[in-house]
């Protein structure tokens, strides 16, 4: 039985490991040691939830990140607040903490990171750099359709991570 | 046939198309129910990617470091905390157990028994003058925690005057070393039959002087020392 779980939880891992990476790294801020604490802390508690460990369809991927945020947004709260206490500052705002904002970001850089390189380039071109699809066809030395099928497909592939991972925009 | 614009809704809402295409497109969406669903559902990307740098396009990602040997571990321990948490509880409710029935143990004692658990003393009765009464007994003298307890086995014997062939009622009495009366109860003796009569008094025994039985009129049968 302990094998069986050690077994399901590398499985998990290898899945879901490097989304999950880009996501608390960008969560982190590029905290690369606070990611690691973050990510193991993640790891643990999916063993611990055996319906998770079990999910053979991929949408433990939507579990991890919401686990992951939740860990990097207690965290956050905790510093804040003892700051707020040291300083007795009231925030300016208390209803927008640029907690959601901050996530949306991540979010979404862990779901571009995603993307293979070829995706990754015409958007890179074709947003970025304002470049026209002839443009973008003529620096990547492609044809024209293929910049076409490449936006369309890469675009089509972050709306589908951002909604696995728990949506936004 | 496929639908040559199939593929154009990336470029649209990234604002790639030429002019030309964009127009062409924007023609085909009213007529193209697919290719309408399919820009809408893209339609919020080119503002979240405003969100973030370029740069996160431009690197290229980098190769998680391999967490999973630590968690494993992590995985172990927990799991050897779990057996050890297990473990020590179930030798605390062992432990507290054995203390309960430790400490359980010596007031059942007492709540069950005489704190002198002695077999009491057997006291000869006999006749003050050697007459014959008719009757013969014998007593057995018990400290129990609530005073004096005694037992009486008592039986018709022949010869006896004044109560021979009857049974008359008896009373067992106890006199006190400063004199003083008690009588522990009334019963008869049938014929031929042993019985055993059971009395009992406050008094400790060894401030009982005397246990006698004695007619109902006080009339002094048998008498013993304790």
């Amino acid at each position: 039985m302990a094998g069986s779980e050690t077994d399901l939880l590398r499985a998990l891992h290898e899945e879901h490991a490097g989304a999950l990476w880009s996501y608390v790294v960008s969560l982190t801020g590029g905290d690369r040691a606070r990611a690691e604490d973050v990510v193991q802390e993640t790891m643990l508690r999916a063993w611990r939830h055996p319906a998770v460990l079990d999910q053979t369809d991929g949408s433990a991927r939507g579990w991890l990140f919401t686990v992951a945020r939740r860990i990097v947004i207690d965290d956050w709260r905790a510093t804040r607040h003892q700051r707020e206490l040291v300083t007795a500052d009231l925030p300016e705002n208390p209803v927008s903490d640029g907690t959601d904002e901050r996530v949306n970001s991540a979010v979404l850089t862990a779901a571009l990171r995603r993307l293979s390189t070829e995706h990754r380039q015409v958007l890179l071109e074709c947003y970025y750099r304002g470049s026209s699809v002839a443009q973008a066809a003529a620096r990547l030395g492609i044809p024209v359709g293929t910049v076409k099928s490449r936006t369309h497909y890469a675009l089509h592939a972050l709306r589908l991570a951002l909604d696995e991972m728990g949506g936004v925009g | 046939m496929t639908d040559e614009f199939a593929t154009y809704d990336g470029a649209y809402v990234l604002g790639a198309l030429s002019n030309d295409e964009r127009r062409r497109f924007e023609d085909h969406v009213l007529v193209c129910d697919s290719c309408a669903e399919s820009v809408r559902s893209l339609r919020g990307l080119p503002a979240l990617l405003a969100t973030v740098p370029p740069t996160v396009l431009e690197e290229e990602p980098e190769n998680p470091p391999d967490l999973l040997p630590v968690v494993l571990d992590r995985v172990r321990r927990s799991r050897r905390r779990r057996r050890l948490v297990f473990t020590v509880v179930a030798g605390v409710a062992a432990a507290c157990l054995v203390l309960a029935l430790v400490l359980a143990w010596p007031s059942s004692q007492t709540a069950t028994s005489p704190p002198t658990p002695n077999p009491g003393r057997q006291v000869a009765m006999s006749a003050p003058a050697g007459e014959e009464v008719g009757v013969a007994a014998s007593a057995r003298v018990q400290t129990v925690r609530w005073g004096t307890r005694i037992d009486l086995s008592c039986r018709q014997v022949a010869g006896g005057t004044p109560y021979a062939g009857t049974a008359p009622p008896y009373q067992l009495v106890i006199v006190d070393r400063t004199g003083g009366r008690e009588t522990l109860g009334t019963w008869n003796l049938p014929t031929g039959r042993d019985i055993t009569f059971t009395g009992g008094t406050s008094l400790p025994v060894e401030r009982i002087k005397e246990v006698k039985i004695t007619t109902l009129s006080g009339e002094d049968l048998l008498v013993g020392w304790p």
